[in-house]
């Protein structure tokens, strides 16, 4: 009886937990305005609705494998459902804009390795490109369509993966159950790897990957090698999906190999052999891609391009250790609520101290676990080594790019130890018995809306009006439309304009494939220049010339509003991180004095020039032109930092007084 | 290729391994099968309807993967059914995508050399497993429906009505009201500025969108420095309709470069758009030297 109404309560909370979730979602569609709380409320009862039953029928002993794959099943499609709903009709994501286009235009010109107008690495990793373009010519169904069914179907085969795995190397169905559920919720997995992005698709390559050498080494004579066989075909896949992921594999089997070695007395029969064999393999393999990639400029490329994060974050990290450095401020115009901001500090501690019982767990087990369960285990030590980080600016983004892929270790520890903990709760008597499933339903929920808050702000997670620096808030129908006029040049040539505006019209305006959007790569052009206020001097027209630059774009709401994201290009610009107040209203219609503008399309929010250096004649570059404009903005600058002085001064004089 | 149980000696070599899962996957793994489904996909693959999506998604994403293991002897026997989807599933994609790499670098991608790789690769894959043991329909239990299996069909069919509810009622949030104008035809191919070679007249050819949602009137207002007027046009525009024109008018005889600014009024104010902003040389006479 007991034992039919916990099931019934999984898919009755699934089906209420869907309908919350779409309310959630309808509500913040129609709102015409940012903040609200109903919307947050809804989104989330929606889904601890349903995945508070969900881990207590997978925590009970009695549930059948067929159950437990069908609640993870369920759980996987639930945790897609936010990011289905945020944009189900077209890519409005940055990496999802560049990918979907570097399909389209893969299948237009049957060309692989086009360089992408957005990305500059994203050629090198063509391996979702080639799996969307291969499926689309196969089914006849466009590129988001098919985007969209896969990142659903790897969700829910990544989940199954986990389930398998840590069976395997712990041989428990209900700590299987519980780490499947807890990757549904991953850092990352209900936004960040649910995009139509080359991570979303590795990731799932990985999980296998490590499936696939946990059944090697469990596995004997053909059969373990014909499983590191296709340990080894994923591996490749991974390695021409995506960068980083190909890199924790090497991690992850580095750790495999070690443990196996380590323990290869428990453990007979060669079991280290699999995951030596593959570290090799994958190591030989990511050598021999960067090198068909184009040798040291490919490596330099991918250096340069993923370097930053640890390396600034590290600096950063010790910077303010030594109280010499730069700390980060969370949550900034995130438009989070604050309860939100709490559990995203307080999930990770959960997740540990969850994983730290979870391990003493393992340690005391009757039948010892694998020693794949010990390297993963290790790998999950990573998440907690790299939490540091994020209290820097820019270690935080190397934090929540690794997450990810460390928590494959911590769902594996943390899910023994919440399994342990609803045992208790449910062996125990008195108050704790009637308290446990509360606290579980709160562990529950900490951890997916924690996981959630620490890498996606309310702008990317609900749609909603125009945000000024919100990447995926820009795409506006007058935006489409601006990009559709731009394509009837259909001109290769390049767009200067805020990041915003630009990888719209750069993208999907021209016919360009690489740095299209002059914000994505501008070399030596200052582009903020052109929109701030400051001279614009004759070097910066001869670049405009010189770099193939025949259209500029602005934004009108520039002068009204601030990016949230701290910036209007990119992060080296001129003031980044700086714009408390919006840009003077003078500075943009100077633009219209420029004779080397042609202002060719106008709409409500955006101008589009049509650069034309060489038709201006010589008269028109000299003169400054912002001289008045450049005056009017020292003024406002010299205005504030007497403000501020005289804030500070009034500071001090208070202390001095008290 | 014949039919066998699974021999005692395979299962004995793995003591370790928990019993083995054999059902409708390994039945289904017999070669010829597996040509006739690679054949399958290959000619729906290339025929133009929508519809054939409907069999080619599944088969694309469980195929390769499942004729890749059946090369291999199915070596997933030691994990559940759902596990054992889940990895044809995950390896077709990689086999996919490892496919298309290949003939995408030699021959380029297109429908053709898509096909035909997917189906070598699969067939190569079939003629690998031909001596393979392949259990009959008397060895292997037949498909049948758990109360989960119940469960989740049924949660397929709230997923398929989510999807379909979301695409038709959710609104569009991206839609937000806007008016544009913008030069069309040669005045925008041929660039700026626009040169006047012989007589004092100048024509602009302009486009103006209707994107608010409601019928409105525009009027096209252009305006020459130190010219004389030029006409204006007026509009009435349907939601999401537009409308093209030439828009006329005589340019000053002594200046080389004119400006010409073109603004556009709504219901008699202003609509909220910037005006465009055009040069006009003039070559026609001596103006510009």
């Amino acid at each position: 009886m007991t034992v039919d109404r916990g099931r019934r309560s999984v898919w009755v909370g699934m089906l209420v937990g869907v309908a919350l979730v779409c309310l959630a979602y309808a509500l913040a569609g129609r709102s015409t305005s940012s903040g609200e709380q109903a919307k947050f409320v809804l989104l989330w009862l929606g889904v601890i609705v349903f995945l508070w039953p969900a881990a207590r029928r997978l925590a009970n002993p009695f549930a059948t494998e067929s159950e437990r794959l069908a609640i993870l099943v369920a759980t996987a499609l639930f945790t897609y459902l936010p990011k289905f709903l945020r944009n189900p009709r077209r890519p409005v994501f940055y990496d999802e804009i560049a990918h979907w286009i570097q399909v389209e235009r893969i299948v237009d010109t049957g060309d692989l390795y086009r360089a992408n107008p957005a990305v500059r690495v994203l050629p090198s990793y063509p391996g979702l490109h080639t799996l969307t373009a291969g499926l689309r010519e196969l089914t006849g169904l466009s590129t988001w369509q098919v985007g969209v069914i896969l990142i659903a179907v790897l969700h829910v085969v990544s989940t199954i993966g986990i389930f398998v795995l840590v069976r395997r190397l712990m041989g428990s169905p209900v700590v299987a159950g519980l780490a499947g559920l807890l990757w549904c919720v991953a850092p990352g997995a209900l936004f960040f790897n649910s995009q139509y992005a080359y991570q979303s698709l590795a990731i799932v390559g990985f999980v296998w990957v490590v499936v696939a050498v946990a059944e090697a080494q469990a596995a004997a004579g053909l059969r373990r090698w014909a499983w590191t066989g296709l340990a080894g075909v994923l591996g490749v896949a991974v390695v021409v999906t995506h960068h980083l992921t190909s890199y924790a594999m090497v991690v992850l089997l580095l750790a495999f190999s070690i443990a196996a070695l380590v323990m290869r007395r428990r453990e007979p029969g060669s079991a280290w052999l699999p995951p030596v064999v593959l570290l090799a393999v994958s190591l030989v393999v990511n050598a021999g891609w960067m090198l068909v990639r184009g040798g040291s400029k490919a490596v330099s490329s991918i250096v340069e391009y993923l370097s930053p994060y640890p390396e600034g974050g590290l600096d950063q990290l010790w910077g303010s250790i030594s109280g010499t450095g730069e700390r980060r401020t969370f949550f900034v115009r995130s438009g989070l609520p604050a309860w939100e901001q709490w559990a995203a500090f307080a999930a990770p501690l959960l997740a540990i101290g969850l994983g730290i019982i979870g391990i003493g767990l393992m340690r005391r087990m009757k039948r010892r676990p694998r020693s794949g369960a010990w390297a993963l285990a290790a790998f999950g030590g990573l998440y907690v080594l790299s939490l540091p980080l994020i209290l820097t600016p820019t270690g935080a983004q190397g934090a929540h790019r690794s997450a990810p892929f460390t928590y494959v270790g911590v769902c594996l520890v943390a899910a023994a130890g919440l399994a342990w903990v609803i045992g208790r709760s449910a062996e125990s008597r008195g108050r704790f018995r009637s308290a446990g499933p509360l606290a579980i339903a709160a562990v529950i929920g900490v951890v997916v809306i924690g996981n959630t808050a620490a890498s996606v702000n309310e702008f990317d997670r609900f749609p909603g009006p125009w945000e000024a620096g919100a990447d995926s808030r820009s795409l506006t129908p007058e935006l489409l439309d601006a990009a559709r006029w731009l394509r009837g040049y259909d001109s290769d040539d390049r767009v200067v304009a805020d990041i915003y505006t630009g990888t719209s019209l750069g993208v999907l305006g021209t016919t360009r494939d690489a740095c299209a959007v002059a914000a994505s790569c501008p070399g030596d052009l200052q582009i903020w220049r052109f929109y701030d206020g400051q001279t614009v001097r004759g070097a910066d027209l001869a670049l405009l010339r010189s770099e193939g630059y025949r259209f500029l774009a602005v934004d009108r709401r520039m002068v009204s509003a601030t990016p949230r994201s701290g910036y209007w290009f990119n992060r080296a610009e001129e003031g980044a991180f700086e714009h408390d107040e919006p840009y003077p209203k003078e500075v943009l219609a100077r633009l219209e004095s420029f004779r080397w503008l042609t202002k060719v399309y106008a709409s409500n929010h955006y101008d589009i020039y049509e650069i034309n250096v060489g038709a201006a004649s010589a008269d028109v570059l000299e003169g400054e032109p912002g001289a008045a404009t450049k005056a009017a903005v020292a003024a406002k600058r010299k205005q504030r930092a007497a403000a501020e002085a005289e804030a500070a001064a009034e500071a001090e004089g208070k202390e001095a007084s008290s | 290729m014949t039919t066998t149980a699974p021999a005692p000696a395979a299962t004995a070599e793995l003591p370790a391994v928990p019993a083995e899962h054999q059902g409708l996957l390994d039945r289904w793994s017999d070669p010829t099968l597996l040509l006739v489904a690679a054949s399958a996909l290959a000619v729906l693959g290339l025929l133009p309807w929508a519809a054939k999506s409907l069999v080619t998604l599944p088969l694309a994403l469980l195929l390769p993967g499942h004729a890749l293991l059946a090369a291999l002897d199915r070596p997933d026997r030691s994990i559940g059914t759902g596990g054992r989807i889940a990895l044809r599933v995950v390896l077709s994609m990689a086999v996919v995508s490892l496919t298309v790499l290949a003939v995408g670098s030699v021959f380029g991608v297109s429908r053709a050399s898509v096909v035909a790789g997917v189906w070598l690769v699969v067939s190569i894959a079939a003629l690998a497993g031909w001596n393979r043991d392949v259990p009959s329909a008397a060895a292997t239990a037949g498909p049948h429906w758990t109360q989960s299996g119940v469960v989740l069909a049924l949660t397929a069919l709230v997923g398929v009505i989510v999807v379909v509810g979301a695409l038709v009622l959710l609104p569009d949030p991206l839609d937000s009201p806007y008016s544009r104008i913008s030069v069309t035809g040669t005045s925008k191919t041929s660039g700026s500025p626009i040169v006047v070679d012989s007589g004092t007249t100048a024509s602009v050819r302009v486009q103006v969108e209707n994107g608010t949602g409601t019928t409105r009137s525009y009027r096209v207002i252009p305006a020459i420095d130190g010219g004389a007027l030029w006409k204006a046009p007026k509009v009435r525009l349907r939601p999401g309709e537009t409308w093209s024109g030439t828009i006329k008018g005589t340019i000053p005889k002594d200046a080389c470069m004119s400006r010409l600014t073109v603004a556009l009024a709504s219901n008699g104010k202003p609509a909220g758009v910037a005006p465009l902003v055009l040069y006009i040389r003039n070559e026609a006479g001596d103006a510009c030297g």
